[in-house]
């Protein structure tokens, strides 16, 4: 036999939304073209940055100290 | 009129006038308009079916109804594994008039029935989690999405159809990524680069973006770093501008992809997107500094396990020892340019040790020896002098160059 549900049950709510933390989201809209990028921009990414350059504290450091030994080797 | 009778009758007259958009809407699980109007019939009468009320409907679409809004019914009533079974059963009325049906307005509502029993199946397998037993609906929701997509492939009558495919591949690859069932993604994969698809560009740029991200996102599980760039650049530069959070999802994978290829991040990229978790990676990168990666790798271990990236980082350190050796090399030419190619092992354990990392002259020497297997320089170790001989031109390749699978 069928009985009156209780009040609080028919209120349940839809099940949450389980999202990770990884998920990606779904987007607002379904489709946009190019003016709803971000503009192109060239400097996100630095490329020239692996070079020889010594001219930083700790290369400057480095060749102190085997200019210091070598002069050590030397006098010996 | 009773709010439910409403709801079937708009249903009724979207499918008379072709409006997949608002079908679409309708009858997605999040719809206020479909949920209140089956609470409210519930609410009404106890013996109230939906089936008695969506007889008017035509044929397949009167099933599909049914099964649909017993699926919201039972959400409402907490049976989520109920809830998932009728929204499998909905499936079966509407592949039919997804198969018969020959506009391409039925593409909209497929987008809707493949969300509905995916999040169906994670609600019901959470209440299977909560009550012991074990969870299978995932796994089960994907047999059921392949059937959706080889329908979609077969686009029969129409081949705009096959414009709901990409949506369904994505919507599997979450779910095969939640079951870390990976290698299933792959023949979808090929099926999507195949000509039996139709072409990428004429899929809506939210269903392009999501799948390269996780095209992205396995091309880094198989060590495949140049597609890895290419498909997560992508997804990066075709993300509408309002989505920060996938946005920043996106460059939580491409910032270790672009450091292993040999591209830092600008500053303002990192400060934009609140990846400063990179910032002292980056900083070791550029300043050749293996102690401050140790350490970062050490103390941010469990973030950077828990985001994922924690392997990929790891692979940096290579390419950290030999920023540190070319420095050394740099230095050691201007010293002594005459055997600028002959770098003395132990200046190299020298330079390490000024950065607080002590190792003896066999660690340094294999140290070198990975960096010349690995082609992060090109050489040779002279195990007698304790001495690394490189090639006079081009000792150290660009790292985007570098096969870097090992």
């Amino acid at each position: 036999m069928a009985t009156p549900q209780e009040p609080a049950k028919q209120q349940q709510p839809a099940p949450e939304q389980i999202v990770e933390e990884d998920e990606f989201e779904e987007f607002e809209a379904e489709d946009w073209d190019a003016r709803a990028e971000e503009p192109q921009n060239a400097a996100l990414w630095e490329q020239d940055w692996d070079d020889d350059n010594i001219e930083d504290d700790f290369s400057q450091r480095l060749k102190a100290e085997l200019q210091r030994q070598a002069a050590a080797q030397g006098s010996k | 009129m009773a709010a439910f009778a409403a709801y079937v009758q708009t249903v009724g007259a979207c499918i008379a006038r072709q409006d997949g958009a608002q079908l679409r809407e309708l009858v997605a699980v999040g719809s206020v308009t479909a949920q209140q109007a089956v609470l409210q019939a519930r609410q009404s009468s106890a013996r109230w079916h939906p089936a008695h009320a969506t007889t008017r409907l035509p044929d397949g679409w009167a099933d599909f109804l049914a099964f649909h809004c017993a699926c919201l019914a039972a959400l409402q009533e907490g049976n989520r594994v109920e809830a998932y079974e009728k929204a499998v059963a909905a499936l079966q009325p509407f592949l039919k008039v997804f198969r018969e049906d020959m506009g391409a307005w039925v593409v909209e509502p497929m987008h809707s029935v493949v969300h509905n029993l995916c999040s169906a199946a994670q609600a019901a397998d959470l209440e299977l989690r909560q009550a012991g037993q074990r969870p299978d609906k995932l796994g089960d929701c994907g047999d059921q999405l392949r059937k959706c997509f080889s329908v979609s492939l077969q686009a029969p009558g129409n081949k705009e159809k096959k414009l709901a495919a990409l949506d369904i591949v994505n919507v599997s690859i979450k779910i095969y990524f939640r079951l870390n069932t990976l290698r299933l993604c792959k023949n979808l994969m090929r099926t999507v680069d195949s000509r039996q698809f139709a072409p990428f560009d004429a899929f809506p740029a939210a269903q392009r973006i999501t799948y390269k991200f996780y095209v992205g996102r396995l091309a880094v599980f198989d060590e495949n770093y140049h597609e890895a760039q290419a498909s997560l650049n992508y997804a990066l530069q075709h993300c509408h501008r309002a989505a920060q959070r996938n946005k920043a999802l996106i460059l939580k994978y491409l910032v270790p992809v672009q450091l292993l290829l040999g591209r830092l991040p600008m500053p303002a990229l990192i400060a934009a997107h609140r990846l400063h978790q990179y910032e002292p990676i980056i900083a070791a990168m550029h300043a050749g500094d293996i102690k401050l990666f140790s350490d970062t790798m050490d103390t941010q271990q469990f973030r950077f396990i828990q985001e994922g990236t924690y392997l990929l980082l790891e692979k940096l350190r290579y390419a950290v020892y030999r920023r540190l050796l070319r420095k050394v090399h740099a230095v050691h030419a201007q010293l002594e340019p005459e055997k600028r190619t002959q770098i003395p092992l132990l200046q190299f354990q020298m330079a390490l040790a000024m950065q607080g990392v002590e190792l003896d002259i066999d660690e340094v020497e294999c140290v070198a020896a990975n960096l010349i297997f690995r082609k992060y320089v090109k050489g040779y170790i002279s195990h007698k002098n304790k001495v690394m001989v490189v090639a006079k031109a081009d000792p150290f390749p660009p790292l985007g160059s570098v096969a870097l699978s090992d």
